[in-house]
């Protein structure tokens, strides 16, 4: 893991990098947002979750590319922007023949499926809410800030062109803190990614936030 | 690298074909495929279902695509950004899986750009969402409006256990299937 940490605090810009404290406080808090959407993913799935520990990384946005897996099968993305609270995109992304066996086990559905009809987007748009939910309805609760999202969309992807869609809209110059994810369903061989970008420079308001809740000034 | 067949085939104004690709040289591929279609033609419609609009274009002009023989029929964007800012020589279809906007959309630019060249990737996407039949039927009419309009196309396709039926099925209305090989 490339990260760069300085005993800087108070106003962040694109220059200045995450202090420790930042860094370990946005680590934690991905653990316990990924802690909640797990739990939400248990309960859709009525089956136990397995969760890697998060990666967080703080990186430039051209960096993000070698960060994100790069699956030759084509992809399922279910993405949301975002908008309010902090600034980035959130997404999971698995390969499309687990997100058929996803889909079977929500509809307890025992045909083989191959294809994606409008039912099955809309189910998967569904599962994207009630994560995001989860996960950032956490980070709301910790940084005691009103996070909002899009509603999530579905996208198709081929050959590494998924990591496009996590830098959508994300400046060029920006420095991102990427957090992923990966998680898994041993009893129905489900997997995938869960991946959360923020930009740094939404990211300080919230920090300010917790460091008064710790009374570190 | 694209093979020596296709290369060769690629100058052919009135052939279609389709060209199916291994995985791992997808990108690498239609990167060529795209690069060899502007050197042989001078308007190529680029329909796009799988890479968004702004990144497509920065690989294409890294890879020295010459832009302004291109124009985008792009059927992703749309799915991450609901309202995309106009984008030069290209028109937005909300979804991969509406055929009739995307069908609508592409005898449109026929009708203003006027192509030399179709160049659909991929079918793979769709198939993700349509079932074989209806693909064949989609690019069925497609090939109509080919050769109403004396364009040639290419169209690219995943190699893959789930494509097989529908590559056999398409090589019964497309001139030339030619099948990339494996990274050796």
């Amino acid at each position: 893991m490339n990260i760069e940490t300085k005993n800087k605090r108070g106003k962040m810009s694109e220059s200045i990098k995450l202090s420790d404290f930042e860094l370990d406080a946005l680590k934690e808090t991905a653990n316990i947002g990924t802690g909640n959407a797990s739990v939400a993913l248990s309960a859709l799935l009525n089956t136990k979750v397995d969760l890697d520990i998060p990666e967080t990384m703080e990186l430039s946005v051209h960096e993000v590319n070698k960060h994100i897996s790069k699956s030759n099968e084509s992809l399922v993305g279910i993405y949301s922007k975002v908008k309010e609270g902090m600034a980035g995109n959130i997404l999971i992304l698995m390969p499309f023949s687990i997100s058929f066996k996803l889909i079977n086990r929500l509809r307890k559905n025992e045909d083989a499926k191959d294809r994606l009809n409008d039912e099955d987007i809309v189910l998967l748009k569904k599962v994207g809410s009630i994560l995001y939910s989860a996960y950032l309805t956490s980070l709301a609760k910790l940084f005691e800030q009103k996070i909002v999202f899009n509603p999530p969309n579905i996208f198709s992807a081929i050959g590494g062109s998924a990591t496009d869609f996590i830098l959508v809209q994300i400046g060029e110059k920006e420095k991102v803190l990427l957090i992923t994810i990966h998680f898994n369903v041993k009893e129905q061989n489900i997997d995938g990614e869960f991946i959360l970008l923020l930009t740094l420079k939404s990211l300080a308001p919230l920090l300010e936030n917790l460091r008064k809740k710790m009374g570190i000034t | 690298m694209i093979s020596l067949e296709l290369q060769k085939e690629i100058g052919n104004k009135h052939k279609t074909f389709l060209v199916v690709i291994p995985s791992q040289k997808y990108n690498e591929n239609t990167n060529e495929l795209i690069l060899s279609l502007t050197h042989n033609f001078n308007r190529v419609a680029y329909v796009s279902l799988n890479k968004l609009i702004n990144p497509l274009k920065r690989t294409l002009q890294e890879k020295n695509v010459d832009m302004k023989k291109v124009f985008f029929i792009d059927g992703i964007t749309k799915t991450a950004i609901p309202n995309p800012p106009e984008a030069e020589n290209c028109v937005f279809v909300p979804s991969p899986d509406d055929l009739t906007k995307l069908s609508i959309s592409i005898t449109k630019v026929f009708q203003t750009f006027d192509p030399d060249c179709l160049f659909f990737d991929s079918l793979s996407t769709l198939l993700i969402y349509k079932d074989v039949n209806m693909i064949t039927q989609f690019v069925h009419s497609l090939l109509s409006k080919v050769n109403a309009f004396g364009t040639m196309a290419v169209f690219t396709c995943l190699q893959g256990e789930k494509e097989e039926h529908m590559v056999k099925d398409l090589s019964l209305i497309i001139d030339k299937v030619i099948e990339e090989k494996p990274q050796q």
